[in-house]
């Protein structure tokens, strides 16, 4: 839909948070900056 | 007597059970057809009508709850896994569940009109963990809308959809070849369109390790989390910085959006 309205640099990020998550990079929670580190 | 109809009034309420449920568990067999061919046949008086609409509105209830249980016992993990097998996976979960957030339950009241709607609503509605007793009589008033529907239409122009059938039939088998090519032909055409959005899709994304490094390196592109209201409350985490994107404000949204940075998009 961006694409659509002339947005160029737009791009989908590979299996979305849960891959974000399970490759253990810090996540925000409610505003709280996770200190959980990538490993 | 054509093929289908042939095939109605021989086994008449199995077929019908057997049809609505094999199409409201996901599979791309359209029950509406058979439906309508019951419901001329009913108006012929071969055929009791509301049989009809208590086999076909059974057999939609018992699918839905199938899905329903799915979607509490594994939450949104499996609309994640129904949009991977989807026809239609890029209007599959999204639409899906803006629907959801805005009417709730009384979406399953028009959810089988909705393509796509139909299969991911009942476990949607699971995952959020509604009650199934509410669950199931909403499920049951959009089943007998949908059946009934159908069915009147097939009573309402019985005529037509007798010379309809009574013109396949002059086609002997070939009527059979057809209707079963026509099928074919609409579930490879869907099965195409799915492989195009998934490759246009792979060629597109960026992998976690890669916006992580971009992130690291300071280029900080704009992170915006499209997940639904419900998909959000579910998992209140989000990618660092990440800001909550609702794609039905898209257009109020577009002033905020930078044209020459990164922009990128995660769901669940």
């Amino acid at each position: 839909m961006l694409i659509d309205r002339g947005f160029t640099l737009v791009r989908p990020l590979a299996g979305g948070l849960d891959a974000w998550v399970e490759a253990g990079f810090p996540v925000d929670e409610e505003g709280v900056i996770a200190t959980r580190s990538a490993p | 007597m054509g093929p289908l109809t042939q095939l109605v009034a021989s086994y008449g309420l199995v077929l019908i059970f057997a049809n609505v449920l094999a199409e409201q568990l996901g599979l791309p067999i359209p029950a509406v057809p058979t439906l309508a061919v019951a419901g001329a046949l009913a108006a012929e008086g071969r055929l009791s009508p509301l049989l009809v609409l208590m086999a076909a509105v059974l057999a939609s209830i018992l699918a839905d709850a199938l899905w329903y249980e799915l979607g509490r016992r594994q939450g949104h993990r499996i609309l994640k896994t129904l949009c991977r097998v989807s026809l239609s996976p890029d209007v599959c979960v999204s639409q899906t569940e803006r629907h959801f957030e805005r009417w709730g339950l009384a979406s399953l009241l028009v959810a089988k009109f909705v393509p796509g709607f139909s299969t991911v609503a009942p476990p949607l509605a699971g995952a959020t963990r509604a009650g199934f007793g509410v669950f199931l009589v909403y499920d049951a008033g959009g089943a007998l809308l949908w059946a009934g529907s159908a069915l009147a239409v097939g009573m309402l122009f019985h005529k037509a959809i007798d010379r309809a059938l009574e013109a396949l039939a002059s086609f002997g088998s070939w009527a059979l070849v057809t209707l079963g090519a026509a099928l074919a032909l609409f579930i490879a055409f869907k099965w195409w369109r799915r492989r195009r959005f998934f490759l246009a899709l792979r060629a597109a994304r960026i992998t976690v390790g890669d916006l992580h490094r971009l992130m690291d390196e300071g280029k900080s592109p704009v992170v915006l989390d499209v997940r639904s209201g419900p998909a959000r409350l579910a998992d209140p985490r989000r990618v660092p910085g990440a800001e909550v994107f609702d794609v039905a404000e898209i257009d109020q949204r577009l002033a905020s959006l930078p044209r020459d940075r990164e922009i990128i998009l995660y769901c669940t």
